[in-house]
């Protein structure tokens, strides 16, 4: 974690120092209330503590070194209205510690509601986390104001999906694709001609004269994609996120879409964080794949690691439902978890799969929350069949107390959707 | 207007034989040249436009599979005759077990065919049930209405509950309503109240595309159970050519109106026929593949004006001499199926060859 008061901000996993400072109190403290000398502590899910210390197997949490985007610790707490007097509390995201590295593109995977989004705004600071930093470049942005964070706009984006809803149908491809420089104040128009011209070639809208005049209503969904991503590519920004929604219907033009930025991130050296439900593509268009599970991580490696070798239980049942093109399919179940996700507004103890799990370990797995710590380099899971993934050693017969929820008045509420 | 009847489109006994037929050897479901096209301002929308197919036998599932626009959501609309009113053209034939739908007034389609003897479950019907009713309600509502096979308020709730155990949910769920339930829980529902009244075939739209994969694999294995018993016949419509292996024995494979490719579902997904077929199969993310997928190359065809001759060939890698002008014909299969694709006319293969332009690029 980065010192959030003086001193030069430094990249997660290099701070030297002990456990850092909770602001948040509710993450699980496994096994007892005192963190063991000597033991990575649980707090937040930081790995901060532990990451110091050389050979220690739950150092890294296959964190890059040369972070871009830096989460780390982040909680984001939403206060939903339940009926007239009460309100609840949705834990979005429950401790997330992950970094995008310059350049890289890491593919977010896991069910709706599993805090994909949400992450994703916390990261381009659209969203306020409840507890916990975010590091761009190296500078601590987490409590700028909207005066200081020009810079961090103009150079972190964000990509919809949705060619449908996102583009003002009045307007045409070439003043869309320009607003954003008229927002920055680029005033010289043959500068921001040159702009425009430059970011349809890119996005692939060829002539990018002819698809200037157009209307969105005059292209297909495909074309309304690519003039959204030209609208973030206009700032030449080094950081997109890329939200897919769940109910994008063409498996088609998915896949166009990141070809195209694909190519963006090999060309032009963008990173990127890349928002799916389906790891298949995944693993074929990111070079890291991160696996969500109810507001956490719980595994985190090279794509093509992560698909052909998962570790943690719910990978492995993500992957088992893949439906691939193949005619003996139908001769066969497939092998499901049972039930549903639940909602992040009651989430279990321990392991927030354990109600699902085929594999959860009693009296272990629903009173502890694994952390996500290295299993092989590189390769992190969080998950107590991992001897990294449990926090210290467990007394026999202990009864871990499981404090989720119970300081909540500590918290620093974030912003309601 | 329409295309000339395709030389080679009699992949299934006439609608005049299949009549006549003993009802085992039968088949279920026999489209016939089927047209749906809409008029939308002012220009004509061939959504549906020469389709033939057949569906053997029960608890047979046929996956209708091709990109947003092809006209899957219509061809189901047709077979239900849920028709909007910019209609402009409706024909073909339309046997299901020997009966000539297309024969029967709206009337008679009403009160025999559909829901009791076609059912569906639409496109995001999930997010359409009624929220102020409680689900067993809903799911009763027709068995409950007078007429034919009315049942008093103790068998339905009997039916309902058996029903309800059938698609995976407790009988309990009866009394909940919508909002109590999860996604998966209401795709069982909609589910459940499309098979209220013991249909023969189940069209299903999209059925789990707003829903998360491992929820989508538990609908799958529903849909597995209730093709085996009570041996339900499907049509399956998605964009997902792997998802539809997961259930369907038959695949049709929709481009711009036209089912440009049909067959038994080892043939199209291994030795597919068609460029089409191929591209999309090429496109299709692997999980355990090295090689990455290849989008598809050009713009999806505008409806209103399709493209003349293959209405594929400005995408096509393979196009060759009569592509651009000449419509293919559906070419018959040695496993029955079909492939409308010029590459199987060996004449006209081996005519552009001697003229030194070879059908060109390798779809394959
Ligand atoms: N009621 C209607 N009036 C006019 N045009 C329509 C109507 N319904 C559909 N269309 C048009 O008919 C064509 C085929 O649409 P259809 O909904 O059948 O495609 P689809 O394959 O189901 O697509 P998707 O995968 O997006 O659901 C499209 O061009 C569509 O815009
Ligand atoms: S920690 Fe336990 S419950 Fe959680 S995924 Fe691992 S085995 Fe399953
Ligand atoms: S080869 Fe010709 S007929 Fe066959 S799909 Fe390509 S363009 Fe159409
Ligand atoms: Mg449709």
């Amino acid at each position: 974690m980065t010192e959030r008061h003086g001193g030069t901000p430094v990249p997660v996993g290099t701070t030297p120092g002990g456990p850092s400072t909770p602001v948040d109190q509710t993450a699980t403290r496994a096994v007892g209330s005192a963190p063991t000398a000597g033991v990575a502590t649980p707090e937040n899910g930081s790995l901060a503590g532990a990451a110091s210390r050389p050979g220690d197997p739950r150092s890294g949490g296959g964190q890059p070194t040369d972070a871009l985007v830096a989460l780390d610790a982040v909680h984001v707490t939403f206060v939903t209205r339940k009926g007239l007097f009460r309100s609840g509390r949705v834990r979005a995201l429950n401790g997330v510690t992950l970094a995008v590295a310059r350049g890289e593109t890491l593919a977010l995977v896991g069910e709706s509601g599993s805090g994909k989004t949400t992450l994703g705004r916390v990261s381009l600071r659209l969203t306020d986390p409840t507890s916990g930093t975010v590091t761009f470049d190296g500078q601590d942005v987490t409590r700028l104001g909207d005066a200081d964070l020009g810079w961090f706009r103009r150079r972190a984006q964000i990509v919809f999906q949705d060619p449908f809803s996102s583009l003002n149908p009045y307007m045409r491809v070439g003043d869309l694709v320009a607003e954003p420089l008229v927002i920055d104040g680029v005033r010289d128009g043959g500068e921001r001609g040159e702009r425009v011209r430059a970011a349809l070639e890119a996005v692939e809208l060829l002539p990018a004269a002819r698809f200037s005049e157009k209307y969105p209503t005059q292209m297909s969904g495909g074309q309304r994609q690519r003039v959204g991503i030209a609208r973030a590519l206009v700032r030449d920004p080094e950081y997109i996120v890329a939200d897919e929604p769940v109910s994008m219907i063409d498996a088609s033009s998915r896949i166009e879409i990141l070809d195209l930025l694909r190519g963006l991130q090999e060309g032009r050296g963008v990173a990127f964080l890349s928002i799916t439900h389906d790891i298949a593509s995944a693993r074929h268009f990111a070079d890291r794949i991160a696996v969500m599970y109810l507001g956490q991580v719980v595994e985190l490696g090279a794509a093509g690691q992560v698909v052909e070798d998962p570790l943690h239980p719910y990978t492995q049942a993500l992957i088992a439902a893949v439906p691939e093109p193949d005619p003996s399919n139908r001769f066969r179940r497939r092998a499901v978890v049972p039930g549903e996700q639940t909602g992040a507004a009651d989430l279990p103890s321990g392991c927030p799969f354990h109600p699902r799990c085929p594999r959860r370990i009693p009296g272990v797995c629903d009173v502890v929350r694994p952390l996500l710590a290295d299993h092989t380099p590189g390769h992190a899971v969080a998950c107590h069949l991992y001897p990294a993934s449990t926090p210290g050693p467990m007394p026999p017969g202990s009864v871990a107390l499981d404090l989720v929820g119970a300081s909540s008045a500590t918290r620093r509420l974030g912003p309601t959707p | 207007m329409s295309f000339p009847a395709p030389a080679a489109r009699a992949t299934a006994p006439s609608a005049a034989e299949a009549t006549g037929m003993p009802a085992e050897a039968r088949p279920l479901l026999e489209v016939r040249d089927l047209h749906l096209h809409y008029r939308s301002a002012g220009r004509t929308v061939r959504a549906v436009d020469g389709v033939s197919f057949t569906l053997d036998r029960r608890g047979e599932a046929i996956g209708v599979v091709g990109e947003s626009g092809s006209g899957k959501t219509s061809l189901a609309t047709a077979l239900m005759r849920l028709l909007p009113k910019s209609v402009a053209r409706f024909d073909g034939q339309i046997l299901l077990d020997g009966l000539d739908l297309t024969a029967l007034s709206d009337e008679q389609y009403r009160r025999q065919v559909r829901w009791r003897r076609i059912a569906m479950v639409f496109q995001g019907a999930m997010n359409v049930l009624n929220p102020v009713l409680k689900v067993g309600t809903q799911i009763a509502e027709p068995l409950l209405l007078d007429g034919e096979g009315k049942l008093d308020k103790a068998a339905a709730r009997a039916k309902v509950g058996s029903l309800l155990e059938r698609v995976g949910l407790p009988r309990d769920i009866a009394g909940r309503y919508p909002h109590e339930l999860s996604g998966g829980q209401k795709q069982r529902v909609v589910i459940a109240t499309a098979l209220v009244q013991d249909p023969d075939l189940l069209i299903l739209d999209e059925p789990t595309s707003a829903l998360d994969v491992s929820i989508q694999a538990q609908i799958m294995n529903l849909l597995k159970d209730l093709k085996e018993d009570p041996g339900i016949s499907m049509l399956f419509i998605t964009h997902d050519i792997g998802l539809a292996s997961d259930l369907c024995d038959t695949i049709a494979v929709a481009y711009a109106g036209e089912h440009v490719e049909f067959g038994p579902a080892e043939r199209v997904l291994l030795e597919p026929q068609h460029p089409y077929t191929r591209l999309l199969l090429r496109s299709l993310p692997r999980l355990h593949a090295t090689e990455r997928p290849r989008p598809m190359p050009g713009e999806p065809p505008d409806l209103t004006a399709p493209p003349s001759g293959c209405r594929f060939h400005p995408r096509c890698p393979s196009c060759f001499a009569p592509c651009p002008t000449e419509h293919p014909s559906a070419f018959v299969l040695p496993d029955g199926g079909h492939s409308r694709c010029w590459l199987l006319d060996a004449d006209k293969v081996a005519a552009s060859r001697a003229s030194g332009a070879a059908p060109g690029g390798d779809a394959g």
